[in-house]
């Protein structure tokens, strides 16, 4: 009622109503169960004049004379015009409207209609992420969203997948997305110890989420200004339904296992194998300081080790999830506890979460209301040393290599028990074989070995909403995100990557801190036909981050195992402290006439720490428009609009930044403590630039929204170019100048990434107990870098500091190939053939002596040089994919669901560095593909004459075209079979709903491809090297089994 | 009702100004684990740090590695050689043997700039303790020996023979990113010897602290800087200098030097420990066990092996060796011994202090600085310092006597060769005199490896390709393209 009389005291104060009004009054529920609606909008058609229905659904509002028809607007529902001729009472129920187009969608700052956004935001859904068998949620979003790039890397656990929105947007800082979390931004990457991969988004339970939001343009990105370069993730959370408490449980149990693994040889084969290479080195093996020769097991026989069995299991992984919610009308709460232990397919490699979530929100009267989210988790991650996390491909005991490349015909343990391992040279033990071996035991790497990861994280928030006059809000929010990591590594002294420190153990505590006090007045108005929605806010965020450590090595009795043990000595490790502040200044006015013609501009100046003070500002913005034609009388009157149901065109252009991965002292320069002997030093060590600012990138995105036959078939087709400038790359400086490092960071490269997407969602079959929805998305990338430091030079990123398979050149798609082109094997000698950049061609023999391994084809001369990639590289690209895509169907009969997802990527070259280790001709055992090597004159094969010791003949000392494959691969993600049982047999158990269903995730992969998986990255989510396949696992199957039940 | 509305009303400007406080505390964060350029250097003692900073930074190993490996000093041992391109003297301005951590420029000109950023700083720094001003002094002296050093060095690298108008390097005096060209000799002698002119009172007249400059550091810096210019009188003068406060070692004295046992002869040294600075004596050999020593990478020339008297002269044993641990294995046995610290298989093999200036130094340029005043024989004459020079290393030594000015000369390079191997002289010298690299054919890599004609264009390096990148100032050397 106060309402109300505010209501009208402000009509009176502006609008100057007539004298001669009416009062009319009445009552608005769900046209479905007849429940009331509250917060209804009433309005008079073609004026401002208007009010909301109460909580019991009513409403009263003094009309003039000249009013004709009322309009009832709520979200979700569909609108409608009632006429008031001499009624002064209403009675009007209100239909849902089509799901796909009232959907609210969460946007910067606030939510929207999807039918009236003019960016471009998709929206997923948290039950697509809810019961998959994954540690994260971005996990599960391969092929959900067009525009949306999902690699996960491999199947090592709670290994951060690679995120892409519309291409790569950064060299040296991220490309990965801002990920915000109930209005907080979170923390992403990876904060494990280089062996336990440890992603900050694994601490929050895909089971809370509601929805997952994803800003791809300007106009819906650019509110959160330079952190929206690379897009942005909006995580809600589960919030209660109106109605009675609801208990739900859901839980699953499953196993997991590698799929897709190379065949290698057996003891036998590899026998025969390096001791032809030997006889063909000219070195044949002699019984007594050459050859390979079988080791006798206790059973007589020759040992034949599977390796990929001591690394590999099936793990066994449970996960249980309660909550309780509901909501009344003035209180909404939402409690979950969540518990899961997800064995990887790695032995050792483990990862346990246990999570409680309280999301609750109160109506303290018609103006207040606050409310509030506590998260909690605690996540344990453990591991070895994979070799397949970023930086590890070339560990000597990066135990993926270890699955293929070790020696079969040698034994895990001795006859008498003890471990097979060589002290002196901290190698696997011998075995039979003369020749030395390399490599080291996994076995006593995973018994001695530890590695864990350990996080515990509150997100929290609370909030105050007021509404101070209506349609006008002010909202505050205040949260945290505390995040502390305990890592903790022990390598032992007997076996491994500890020798050479005499067994150590690093232990080091990471704690990032972040508040973010986020304050919003919100202005909702409709004046007639014109609606207005507008904001302004203002944002600042702290984060610190701290983190200090030890390495204690020399360990004093091989009893200890642990950190507080005994060690002979101690020295600094992963020592950091770092902090940030970001203060940001925004607002968004939308706007719309009749619903036909959409506007929205945003803008956002944000001033950063990490920037000289006069270049902390900057300002981003976005704008867009969009015509919703089918909205037009014309349209409406027209026969198409009985096909075409919706028809609406969008566009948009702006400019965002990107500050995220910058270091938070960037700009300063700076002197860095040393030791000169026992005196302290002090020395120049960072050559700062007072011009760094953010990089920018300038977004396009031309839209089109189709909706036929009533929006059951819905495609939305849109053309975007990404410009980025800006980008800050490290300007190398005359040596002359002196200054450390020969560098200054510079904002000196750009990039472009162009494309299509395409969605279509459709309800196919939509008949009573059985339906059919489809959804099937595509997106095209052409990404070019354009502009780089030092004149345009060259970049070559390292695959983990070694090889350089990847290029960064202007003109070329970012982390091409730079290969050098190889012809296949000679039939006439067996030997590989390269191509000089000129064409000339030569072949390598490894058995000749060194000056003369490179002779030319032609003539069989030694050749003028060998072939390297600086002289005769080319590019082969593009390694980022020029399509991917996803195709969503679900189908219903009766109480079953039928989910598949599938996942496609291609038009990319992979570097299959993983196959040049697996033809090495070294110690290292083969794929069986070695078995059609080239053995005499004639024979076409792919396989050269085996020589021992030759690594350059496969591609392990030189970066090959024969390596380079196509990455073109359709994937069954997940196909899961649920039964849900009928409310008739609920209701008899007194239960709300019971579905039980089973599940295959990564069912499997259709690829020319020759190596694990095209879906790969060793370099995890590294810019300038995507696409390299380098001694990495190959990725999990699973399958699982689980319920849902809700009371 | 109003009144309510009011009182939101107020929210929003408090809240508005608590945002805007906050935010000018927060958004200029300062860094707290690494020091900022302005508050870095703002007391005495933090300048003392930055000078002990810039020592850190200094390193005699590139020399040393590279007047062996482009001389006659060594060859290669056969157990490693990946360094064709410079032994073999076939090196262009990309090459991979001066590049990255071979390149001279960088390492000398980062000294200079902290040198620069010291100097530009050290006379208004806050006293904070009793002696900051009389440290003031020393400091500021320190800094400016350090970039005379440091330039002279790039003229030995990247420079021709003096000549007043030949193409020095650019001479850095501030904290500068402008492109810097090259300037003349003379001038850039000038500036040399005006910094080390400035440095001499300043520096401590005393040898307590030999691993920070002192005056006599700076008499040798001065004095081979003359002989390097010609400025004969200057090189004798300050040659004597330094020696009347550091005599010749004896013979038994000799080895301890070495073994870092004692600093007779030297006025500065780098220190190197296993954490600091590196291993000096892995530029030849690597380090290893006792049962499997470590790669010989370098081994002494049959040339150098030959030229002693292997029974008498303290020097033959002192710097090389016919190693059993090595010829017990069947492997290359003759060793470099001179840096090779606690020995085979210890935790400190190959690690020895840096030997910066000797007095063994100061006799032969004062020898050859009298010869070419024609001051041949008799005493304080080139025979004079050669005598006494080689009376201390050999045993039973009898004096030689010059008849020409040419013969004493002879003298002189042979025995600098000789009692200064493997400390960052001899291609210098070669290159110095107009001399050839002259091996003997059992220590050349190579027919074509053998001989490095006199005046050749590679004695002076070239001018690294990073630098001509960006210093569009910059020239290259003749030769190089």
């Amino acid at each position: 009622m106060r309402k109300l009389v505010i209501m009208m005291s402000f009509l009176l104060c502006s609008l100057q109503i007539l004298a001669q009004d009416k009062t009319v009054t009445g009552k608005v529920t769900d046209e479905k169960d007849g429940s009331p609606l509250a917060g209804v909008s009433v309005t008079v058609k073609g004026t401002t004049v208007g009010t909301s229905t109460g909580t019991d659904g009513s409403f009263r509002l003094t009309v003039p004379a000249s009013a004709r028809i009322l309009v009832f607007t709520f979200v979700n529902f569909a609108a409608q015009e009632v006429s008031i001729g001499n009624r002064s009472e209403f009675a009007v129920k209100l239909a849902s409207e089509d799901k796909a187009l009232s959907e609210v969608v969460v946007v910067g700052y606030g939510t929207v209609r999807k039918k009236d956004l003019t960016g471009s935001v998709v929206t997923i859904g948290g039950d697509k992420v809810k019961d998959l068998p994954v540690q994260s949620f971005d996990q599960a979003l391969s092929g959900r969203a067009a525009g949306v790039s999902i690699t996960i890397p491999n199947g090592v656990v709670n290994n951060p997948p690679v995120i892409r929105i519309r291409g790569v947007n950064s060299i040296s800082l991220s490309s990965f997305p801002l990920v915000v979390v109930d209005g907080i931004p979170s923390f992403s990457g990876d904060v494990g110890n280089g062996n336990a991969a440890n992603n900050p988004l694994g601490d929050i339970n895909p089971t809370d989420i509601e929805s997952i939001e994803v800003l791809k343009d300007a106009a819906a990105a650019a509110i959160y200004g330079s952190r929206a370069s690379a897009g942005v993730l909006i995580i809600t959370t589960k919030k209660g339904k109106q109605g009675r408490a609801r208990v739900s449980y859901d839980a699953w149990v499953g196993f997991t296992k590698p799929y897709n693994l190379i065949p290698v040889l057996n003891g036998r084969e590899y026998e025969t194998i390096k001791n032809e290479g030997l006889t063909n080195a000219g070195t044949p093996p002699n019984g007594t300081t050459r050859g390979f020769y079988p080791y006798i097991g206790p059973d007589g026989n020759p040992v034949d080790t599977k390796w990929y069995d001591v690394i590999y299991r099936t793990g066994t992984s449970q996960n249980h999830n309660v909550s309780v919610s509901g909501a009344n009308e003035k209180t909404n709460y939402y409690f979950s506890a969540g518990y899961t232990k997800q064995e990887g397919m790695i032995r050792q490699n483990d990862f346990t979460r246990l999570n409680a979530t309280m999301n609750l929100d109160h109506k303290v009267n018609n103006r207040i209301t606050i409310g509030g989210k506590f998260q909690y988790a605690n996540t344990n991650n453990t591991g070895v040393n994979s070799g397949s996390v970023p930086g590890g491909a070339f560990a000597t005991s990066g135990i993926a290599r270890l699955g293929f490349n070790l020696m079969p015909n040698v034994p895990v343990y001795l006859n008498n028990g003890a471990y097979n391992i060589n002290t002196v040279s901290n190698t696997i033990g011998q075995g039979g074989n003369l020749t030395a071996l390399q490599f080291t035991n996994p076995q006593v790497l995973l018994d001695l070995n530890r590695f864990s990861s350990t996080s515990d994280r509150i997100i929290s928030n609370v909030y105050g909403n007021v509404k101070i006059i209506d349609g006008l809000s002010f909202r505050t929010t205040f949260g945290i995100d505390n995040l502390n990591v305990v890592n903790k590594t022990f390598q032992n002294a007997l076996h491994g990557d500890g020798v050479s420190n005499g067994g150590s153990a690093f232990n080091n505590l990471q704690t990032f801190r972040r508040w973010n006090w986020t304050n919003v007045l919100n202005y909702v108005k409709s004046f007639g036909n014109h609606n207005l929605t507008a904001l302004v806010g203002n944002e600042q965020q702290y984060t610190s981050s701290d983190g200090w450590g030890a390495n204690r090595q020399g360990v004093t009795d091989p009893f200890y195992n642990e950190f507080q043990g005994g060690f002979n000595t101690i020295v600094p490790f992963a020592n950091f402290l770092s902090e940030n502040y970001l203060v940001s200044f925004f607002g968004r006015v939308n706007y719309d006439y009749d619903k036909k013609y959409l506007l929205s501009i945003n803008g956002r100046r944000d001033g950063y720490s990490a920037f000289a003070p006069e270049n902390k500002y900057g300002n981003f913005w976005g704008a867009s428009a969009g015509w919703v034609v089918s909205e037009e009388e014309f349209f409406k009157n027209s026969d198409i609009s009985n096909v075409l149901s919706n028809l609406k065109l969008r566009g948009s252009y702006g400019v965002v930044g990107n500050n995220q991965g910058i270091n938070d002292f960037a700009f300063w320069s700076f002197f860095s403590s040393g030791l000169y002997g026992s005196n302290p030093s002090l020395f120049f060590s960072q050559a700062g630039n007072r011009n760094l600012k953010w990089e920018t990138s300038q977004k396009t995105d031309i839209g089109l929204e189709l909706g036929f036959l009533k929006n059951r078939l819905n495609v939305e087709a849109t053309y975007y170019i990404n410009n980025v400038d800006n980008l800050i790359l490290a300007e190398p400086q005359a040596p002359s100048r002196g200054i450390p490092g020969n560098s200054i960071l510079t904002n000196v490269g750009s990039m472009s990434n162009k494309g299509f997407e395409f969605t279509i969602n459709a309800n196919v079959i939509q008949k009573q107990g059985f339906s059919w929805n489809t959804s099937f998305n595509i997106t095209t990338l052409k990404n070019e870098v354009t502009a780089l430091a030092a004149g345009n030079a060259d970049i070559q990123p390292a695959t983990s500091g070694l090889e350089r398979p990847s290029m960064i050149r202007v003109g070329q798609s970012i982390g091409s190939f730079y290969v050098v082109r190889s012809g296949g094997v000679n039939p006439a000698n067996g030997q590989r053939i390269f191509y000089y950049r000129d064409g000339t061609a030569v072949q390598y023999n490894h058995a000749a002596p060194v000056a003369s391994r490179w002779t030319l084809v032609s003539s069989g001369a030694v050749a003028p040089r060998v072939a390297d990639q600086a002289n005769d590289g080319i590019i082969m690209g593009p390694a980022l994919p020029k399509w991917t895509g996803g195709w969503d169907n679900t189908i219903r009969y009766n109480g079953f669901d039928l989910n598949m997802l599938f996942f496609f990527s291609g038009g990319n070259y992979v570097y299959n560095g993983t196959k040049a280790g697996l033809r090495d001709m070294r110690s290292w055992n083969n794929s069986t593909e070695v078995l059609n090597r080239w053995t005499k004159a004639g024979d076409v094969t792919t396989i050269p004459r085996i020589v021992f010791g030759d690594n350059i003949s496969n591609g392990s000392g030189i970066v090959m075209s024969e390596n380079v494959e196509k990455g073109d691969f359709l994937k069954m993600r997940s196909l899961t079979l649920g039964y849900s049982l009928p409310k008739t047999v609920t209701e008899k158990i007194g239960i709300n709903n019971f579905r039980f269903y089973a599940q295959i995730l990564n069912a499997f992969t259709l690829t020319k491809y020759t190596g694990y998986d095209p879906e790969i990255s060793s370099n995890g989510n590294g810019n300038g090297n995507p696409s390299v396949d380098r001694n990495s696992v190959p990725q999990a199957r699973s399958f699982n089994v689980g319920v849902n039940i809700g009371l | 009702m109003f009144e309510k509305m009011k009182k939101y009303k107020l929210i929003l400007p408090l809240v508005a100004l608590l945002s805007a406080s906050s935010c000018k505390k927060l958004i200029n964060i300062q860094e707290t684990d690494l020091i900022a350029g302005d508050v870095a250097l703002k007391t005495v003692t933090n300048v003392e740090s930055a000078v002990i900073g810039a020592y850190a930074g200094v390193g005699v190993e590139m020399g040393i590695l590279f007047n062996s490996t482009l001389s006659d000093e060594v060859a290669t041992a056969g157990e490693f050689y990946n360094a064709a391109t410079t032994h073999e003297w076939q090196y262009s301005p990309t090459d991979v043997g001066i590049r990255d951590n071979f390149t001279a420029i960088n390492p000398n000109y980062t000294i200079i700039d902290r040198a620069n950023r010291i100097l530009a700083v050290v006379n208004t720094a806050d006293s904070t303790k009793v002696g900051d001003n009389t440290k003031r002094a020393r400091l500021k002296g320190e800094a400016l020996f350090l970039r005379a050093y440091c330039h002279f060095e790039l003229f030995r690298y990247y420079c021709g023979n003096y000549n007043a108008t030949a193409l020095a390097m650019p001479y850095m005096t501030t904290p500068n990113l402008l492109p810097q060209g090259r300037i003349q000799l003379a001038e850039y002698f000038q500036k040399i010897n005006a910094d080390i002119n400035e440095a001499k009172p300043l520096l401590p007249n005393n040898l307590t602290d030999k691993n920070r400059a002192t005056l006599a550091a700076a008499n040798g810096l001065h004095a081979r800087i003359a002989l390097y210019t010609g400025n004969w009188a200057d090189a004798e003068t300050y040659a004597t200098a330094y020696i009347n406060a550091l005599p010749l070692a004896t013979s038994a004295q000799f080895p301890g030097i070495w073994s870092d046992a004692n600093t007779t002869e030297v006025a500065f040294q780098l220190v190197r420990t296993v954490s600091v600075g590196g291993r000096i004596g892995s530029l030849f050999r690597n380090t290893g066990l006792v049962t499997a020593p470590g790669t010989n990478i370098w081994k002494p020339s049959s040339k150098l092996w030959n030229s002693y008297d292997q029974t008498n002269d303290v020097r033959f044993a002192t710097y090389i060796k016919d190693e059993p641990i090595y010829s017990g294995l069947g492997r290359p046995s003759r060793i470099v011994v001179k840096y090779i610290g606690g020995g085979i298989g210890s935790g400190t093999e190959n690690v020895n202090n840096a030997k910066v200036y000797r007095t063994g130094e100061m006799y032969l340029i004062r020898a050859e600085a009298r010869a070419e005043q024609n001051k041949i024989t008799g005493a304080n004459s080139a025979e004079s310092d050669i005598n006494a020079l080689r009376a201390a290393r050999i045993t039973g030594y009898v004096n030689e006597v010059f008849a020409t000015k040419q013969a004493a000369i002879d003298a002189i390079i042979t025995e600098r060769f000789k009692e200064l191997p493997f400390e960052g002289h001899r291609f210098w010298d070669l290159k110095r005199k107009g001399l050839a690299v002259q091996r003997l054919a059992a220590d050349a890599p190579t027919v074509t490896g053998q001989t490095l004609p006199a005046n050749d264009y590679r004695f002076v390096l070239p001018i690294p390709q990073t630098e001509l990148n960006a210093n569009p100032n910059m020239q290259q050397n003749p030769g190089y393209k």
